[in-house]
């Protein structure tokens, strides 16, 4: 029973790791950018949501309300002040800017907040979990993580797919001179695709600081899980994407089994491995 | 009419860049008689980090190849010398080199699997490979697990007799290994190779259908770098002779200020990495104590130079008076006539 | 002249060090259609790509409505009222059919040309909407580019060389469309390889020859000779 338990933690917490590695597919669906700072954006979040709850009293789950706005401006603000002049040159310029990003907001956390480990409290459904099969029982918030990255997946092929501004997405990301034709100004575009992405984050930071310690160094690991996670289901497809948060996620309970060493690196061989035999990923994207 | 052309590399100040470049390689040897201890142990951690960020560009800035996760060579270095002269009784010196082949060695079957992701995910690849080798090491129990360990007193004192000459003897190897990773990158780029790079470049498809073997020329480029980055990571923790998974695998030592000193010297230019180490440890010695400040500052900075001058300081001087220290580009030479 | 809807004036442009084009000068009147002809890489390309913000230029080179719009952003340049139909059709491929034809004119102002109109002109199109438009012939595809350019409404539509890799019997099809697209008062520069077809949709002509203007006037007003040495640049 402990092995089924394991691994049917393991794909509650791939609902994690697909919201993680959702934001981070997008941007680089629409173009072909690979954001560093985007772990330490789901940590920064974190910390947002910590103080909306401490200055307004509201619920964690509630801070969203503020804090998915305030990400997503953050990320269009970020995108078209410091990105957008580095996009088309080459592949180093936006990935070192976005590098630089990543230690401004690890320091400044460190700065405003101390390295001490935080979580946020949620009135107890963190705890609360309800038993399914005798030895076997799920926690309320992890289901509930679950639940939402199921719903944000749906909610973004729909803007993908059916609503002007994913028209938009993809046809930038297709041709971007052509688009520009089409009367689309690519930089908002990008601003909109970095704001889309920093409100998942925000959400991903949310569930983060309820269901985990979190501090200021906790950034690049969220990051490495999240590309983990879309490698492993294959570029470009969401469904994919939250395939391969739960191959991880299983991969990394099962390591943790074994030994709680093996956790973290358990997901990480499994990443290789995937690269190894499959190189486009368990579900790539039929073109 | 056929027009007569010579193919040259050298110009008159890349001579004079050689005499003054074994003139200063002749002052650095002379260092310990100079400068005092602290000084020259400085002036090591200097050089490394000019090796550090002079491999790095060659990576990043000429082949294309952007890790962020070159700390996993450093680190690799390190414990290979730990092992080398613990288990196997290596003399250190003797392991720094051997590390270096080891990292090198260790490369050849990582470089296919990483060279699998596109464009700017292989970054994010290197880093994942460096977080599974600091998980890996810190699973050893012989070399002290998460918490590392330190270079039995035995082995310190079997480098050299007394201290001095200890102190002598990994300066002079922190040299060597900064002048053969300059000179390597210098060589690499006049070659065969480099002329492949530069065109891998200026168009990766239009080279491939000259036929140039794009992935062989990567491939020798990251094991290379990997082999001289470990013989890097050896020196550097002989010298601290300590070691532990966290500072061996450091993103931030071994990567950000890398990157950050490359950024501020000029991404794709021989003299931009060293240009930048004397920068940086400028800005470190003066504005260290200021703590995340001080990082947020160089990340500032960073930012900054990428947006306003992406060929960083080495770029702006080049700009502005055409000089090149070290060229690397052959130019084409009419003769002066009518 | 004040009445000229494009205007260019010593129109110089090119890409980097590359200098594709030396001082153009043309006048293009609202409702006429204009051949824009010249040898592979004589600029004819490069002269579009101007217009439409792709290549940068000084902003009194072109002129649209008398505003200087050279170097202009692209979206910007279209939102006047100058659509494209590229070299090589250039779909968006993850859209459909369909798709394309809406993107091309969600942004743009309500006008004669809707969906329901272009399918009218091309009714194969109705029948594939759904499918990607990738997956399409090559004259569909030409279609599916064309009526993308339509659906913004535009002012002026500029057709870049439209028959290359096309069979004749598909590029006479598409040909036919023409007349029904200038029918609606729009402005039009065809620019193509094949002498012949431009010239007879043309009322007036301009060959370009190295960056230059070598000839220009109407079909007929020039013979043949004249013609082929304005094109490859052989004395006469």
């Amino acid at each position: 029973m402990d092995w089924v338990n394991a691994i049917v933690q393991g794909v509650l917490l791939g609902g994690l790791y697909a919201l993680f590695a959702a934001g981070l597919s997008l941007i680089f669906g629409v173009m072909r950018l690979v954001n560093i700072a985007h772990g330490d954006m789901i940590v920064a979040a974190a910390y947002l949501a910590m103080v909306v709850v401490q200055a307004t009293g509201l619920h964690p789950l509630a801070s969203a309300v503020l804090a998915v706005p305030l990400m997503a401006l953050f990320g269009y603000a970020m995108q078209r002040l410091l990105l957008n002049p580095t996009i088309g040159k080459d592949l180093l310029s936006p990935l070192l800017v976005t590098f630089g990003i990543s230690i401004i907001l690890q320091n400044g956390l460190l700065a405003g907040f101390t390295a001490d480990s935080r979580r946020l409290a949620a009135g107890g459904i963190e705890t609360a979990s309800v038993e399914v099969l005798p030895g076997l029982s799920l926690g309320v918030l992890p289901v509930m993580v679950f639940a939402a990255s199921v719903l944000i997946i749906f909610a973004l092929e729909l803007v993908f797919y059916r609503t002007p501004l994913g028209r938009a997405f993809r046809a930038t990301s297709d041709d971007q001179e052509i688009a520009q034709l089409m009367m689309i100004d690519r930089r908002h575009v990008f601003g909109m695709a970095m704001a889309l992405s920093s409100a998942i984050v925000a959400i991903a930071g949310i569930f983060l600081a309820i269901r985990t310690n979190f501090d200021p160094s906790s950034g690049p690991a969220r990051l490495l899980f999240g590309f983990e996670a879309v490698i492993i289901g294959g570029l470009g497809n969401l469904w994919g994407t939250l395939a391969g948060g739960i191959v991880l996620g299983v991969a990394q309970a099962i390591g943790a089994q074994i030994s709680p060493g093996w956790q973290i690196l358990a997901g990480h061989l499994v990443f290789f491995l995937v690269l190894a035999i499959r190189p486009r990923g368990l579900f790539p994207r039929m073109d | 009419m056929g027009t007569a052309f010579t193919i040259q590399r050298s110009t008159r100040t890349s001579r004079v860049t050689a005499i003054v470049a074994l003139l200063l390689v002749a002052v650095l040897f002379a260092a310990p008689w100079w400068a005092g201890r602290a000084n020259v142990r400085l002036l090591g951690e200097i050089l490394s980090f000019v090796a550090l960020a002079s491999l790095w560009n060659l990576l990043a800035g000429y082949a294309g190849l952007a890790s962020v996760g070159q700390q996993a060579y450093v680190g690799f270095g390190g414990y290979a010398l730990f092992a080398l002269a613990m288990f196997l009784g290596v003399h250190p010196l003797v392991a720094i080199a051997a590390a270096g082949l080891v990292g090198a060695l260790v490369a050849i079957p990582i470089a296919p699997l990483l060279f699998r992701l596109q464009g700017a995910y292989f970054a994010i690849g290197t880093w994942v490979l460096a977080e599974v080798f600091r998980l890996s090491f810190a699973q050893v129990a012989a070399l002290g697990g998460g918490s590392g360990t330190s270079l039995p007193v035995g082995i310190v004192a079997g480098i050299a007799a007394d201290r001095a000459l200890r102190e002598m003897l990994l300066y002079w190897s922190a040299l060597a290994i900064a002048v053969a990773a300059v000179a390597f990158v210098v060589l690499l780029l006049r070659s065969r190779a480099g002329l492949a790079l530069t065109a891998i470049r200026d168009s990766e498809i239009a080279s491939e259908s000259l036929g140039i073997d794009i992935w062989r020329t990567k491939l020798l480029v990251y094991v290379s770098v990997a082999g001289l980055t470990s013989m890097t990571g050896a020196f550097i923790f002989l010298q601290k002779l300590r070691i532990s998974p966290d500072a061996a695998f450091s993103v931030n030592d071994w990567t950000a200020y890398v990157i950050f000193i490359a950024v501020i010297g000029g991404i794709g230019t021989i003299e931009g990495p060293v240009v930048g180490t004397i920068l940086f440890f400028l800005l470190r010695e003066t504005l260290a104590d200021l703590g995340t400040t001080y990082l947020i500052l160089l990340g500032a900075v960073a930012i900054f130079v990428m947006l306003r001058a992406p060929k960083g300081l080495w770029g702006l001087v080049v700009q502005h008076t055409g000089i090149t220290l070290v060229p690397v580009r052959r130019r084409v030479v009419f003769p002066k006539n009518s | 002249m004040a009445d000229a809807l494009l205007a260019l004036s010593g129109l110089k442009a090119g890409y980097g060090d590359f200098q594709a084009l030396f001082g153009i000068d043309l006048e293009l009147r609202a409702g006429e259609t204009l051949a824009l002809i010249g040898a592979n890489g004589a600029g004819k390309s490069t002269l579009l790509r101007a217009v439409t913000g792709l290549v940068r230029c000084a902003p009194d080179m072109v002129r649209f409505e008398g505003a200087p719009i050279g170097g202009s952003r692209p979206d910007r340049i279209a939102a006047l009222g100058i659509a494209m139909v590229p070299e090589g059709r250039r779909l968006f491929r993850s859209l459909s059919v369909e798709e394309n034809l809406v993107i091309g004119g969600e942004r743009a102002p309500k006008g004669e040309w809707t969906l329901q109109r272009v399918y009218g002109l091309f009714p194969i199109l109705a029948e594939k909407r759904r499918s990607p438009a990738t997956a399409l012939s090559g004259g569909q595809q030409q279609m599916v580019a064309i009526g993308r350019a339509l659906m913004a409404n535009p002012r002026l539509i500029l057709f870049d060389e439209i028959s290359l890799g096309l069979a004749p019997i598909v590029t006479k099809d598409i040909y036919a469309a023409l007349p029904a697209v200038v029918a609606t008062g729009v402005s039009v520069i065809v620019v193509e390889q094949d002498v012949t077809r431009a010239l007879s949709v043309a009322q007036r002509f301009v060959c370009i020859q190295e960056g230059r203007i070598s000839l220009a006037g109407r079909p007929g007003e020039h013979d043949r000779a004249a013609i082929t040495a304005a094109y490859f640049g052989m004395a006469h």
